[in-house]
């Protein structure tokens, strides 16, 4: 690991210079949005100020900047993980809307008792969407079984694979138990039936390194806001030759090259695909975020979340009547957890007296949580630009509250 | 706001709960949840002549929902039914003591909305 100095990292992110009831800002929330650096900020100050314009239809030079910075974004989005080519790189709302365009795109494959594998640790944006293609075309949903430490069960994942198997549906990233899945061999068992690959990203990108090419899904979605950029931006890598052999779902301007009265030629890849003006603002700040990614390096960032994540761990065991969900060897900076007795929405109330951010309910993984055999979960998740201070300011707060129920 | 949520009388409470069981034989029982934040009640009443004799809730939630159910199930027994049905959000903030920040609000009305549904039907 290079030597990096992540207190002057921690610097390029403003918000971390404010401050409630003189106290600063403890933010371990990041896996539901992941805080700026002031060059993403920037960014979207510059373009409106300085060369806005809507892309890909202006004839003029303001036009052809904002076309161009657009279209370099997709091309980082590509190198960070490794896809081939921009034409793989479909610009969405975030990673929710490309999982939805996902199974919509797949359906016309899925037939009456055709069988879709989704893990039990899903969040329920790659689990909804598969349950409702399941009602419209008679197919059967079947579950894929975790192990008690939030792997998921192999034995039991081959044990669902059938001629039948059309799809999985699986999280890179557990965004409750934190596991980093083995997507590619789970993945390849299904392709090797004939069956497609829905790889949900969204707590893996920016925070470990995505080798696309090796993973080789035929979907892999992920949101813009939480490795940095704005809000209002993810992306849906697609394997090209989906793409191109597949029609769009939405229509409009902008995805054609022309239109007669009874025939449309469509725009080549992956523009095809973006119907309507793009949000180009998101498009641009991503970018920008991927350059200030890059620029730390992912191999130093995964380390770094590594470090935190395990310090974070063993201080936690500190705090009486702790359970911590999610104990795979393999995790990511995502940490759940409970105290016997004290709510986790009483938790993050009383944590937020002192400024810091934590995530409690059911993280969008109604039945994940459901099968824990808890009401809720309290979650602190981690990034790079977190510190061994909050670490120990929530470890602190934590003892306090755990004092204030009458614990230990 | 949350600073007044918590305060000491109020987890004391929380932390001694006298009316959280499950009774047999009562009249009624009824289910309250809150979908949004997963609170839920079990509510059991015992009534007679128009009047709340008995009271007890067992359930999963929040620290203002259990203590919101502890203190209005002890403050309703031996009430009569019509005023039941009349118990409003500022009796519960009344009956708590506090008034919580807006999106605790539910978590405090979650035995009220639930009890006044249990004795809407009696006459």
């Amino acid at each position: 690991m290079n030597n990096i100095d992540w207190n002057k990292i921690r610097g390029d992110f403003p918000i971390f210079a404010t401050t409630l009831n003189d106290k600063k800002l403890v933010y371990l929330d990041n896996a539901a949005t992941s805080q700026k650096p002031k060059a993403v900020i920037e960014s979207i100050n510059r373009l409106y100020t300085q060369y806005n314009a809507n892309i890909h239809r202006g004839i003029y030079k303001l036009s052809e900047k904002t076309t161009e910075e657009y279209l370099l974004s997709k091309e980082k989005v590509a190198k960070l993980i490794n896809a081939n080519s921009k034409r793989n790189i479909v610009y969405t709302k975030n990673a929710t809307e490309s999982l939805n365009m996902a199974c919509l795109l797949l359906e016309k494959y899925i037939n009456e008792d055709d069988e879709i594998i989704v893990t039990m640790m899903e969040h329920h944006s790659n689990m909804l969407p598969w349950m409702e293609l399941a009602k419209r075309k008679n197919a059967y949903i079947k579950y894929a079984p975790l192990t008690s430490d939030g792997n998921i069960d192999i034995e039991g994942f081959y044990a669902l694979l059938t001629d039948k198997t059309k799809v999985i549906a699986i999280s890179h990233v557990s965004n409750v138990l934190g596991t980093i899945n083995p997507i590619k061999e789970l993945g390849k068992a299904v392709k090797d039936r004939g069956g497609y690959v829905v790889v949900d990203g969204a707590q893996a990108v920016g925070h470990i390194g995505i080798d696309i090419q090796d993973i080789n899904p035929d979907f892999y979605a992920f949101s813009g806001h939480k490795m940095l950029g704005p809000t209002g931006i993810g992306v849906m890598y697609v394997d090209e030759e989906f793409l191109n052999s597949n029609d769009p779902i939405f229509f409009g301007g902008e995805m054609v090259d022309s239109v007669s009265l009874d025939s449309i030629e469509y725009k080549e890849l992956p523009f095809k695909y973006e119907a309507g003006t793009q949000n180009y603002e998101g498009g641009i700040a991503l970018g920008i975020a991927i350059d200030y990614l890059e620029n730390i390096g992912m191999e130093n960032i995964q380390q770094r979340n590594d470090d935190l994540r395990l310090l974070l761990e063993e201080e936690l065991m500190k705090i009486p009547n702790i359970h911590i969900y999610g104990n795979s060897i393999r995790k990511s900076s995502v940490v759940s957890f409970t105290i016997d007795r004290i709510h986790p929405h009483d938790i993050a109330s009383l944590l937020d007296k002192d400024n810091i951010c934590i995530r409690a309910g059911n993280h969008c993984a109604q039945p994940l949580v459901s099968s824990l055999g808890v009401p809720a979960l309290a979650r602190a998740s981690i990034h790079f630009y977190n510190n061994e201070e909050d670490i120990n300011s929530l470890i602190s707060s934590l003892l306090s509250i755990s004092k204030l129920f009458g614990h230990g | 706001m949350d600073e007044s949520m918590y305060r000491q009388y109020i987890i004391d409470v929380y932390n001694n709960m006298l009316h959280k069981y499950e009774m047999d034989n009562a009249d009624i029982v009824k289910n309250g949840i809150n979908p949004a934040c997963g609170d839920k009640l079990i509510i059991y009443l015992k009534v007679s002549n128009g009047e709340i004799k008995e009271t007890s809730f067992v359930g999963d939630g929040c620290l203002i929902s259990q203590v919101s159910a502890e203190l209005l199930l002890k403050k309703i027994k031996g009430m009569g039914i019509d005023e039941v049905k009349r118990l409003s959000i500022e009796d519960m903030e009344e009956v708590l003591g506090i008034v919580p920040s807006p999106s605790r609000v539910k978590c405090m009305d979650l035995c009220r909305k639930t009890l006044v549904d249990m004795v809407s039907s009696i006459n």
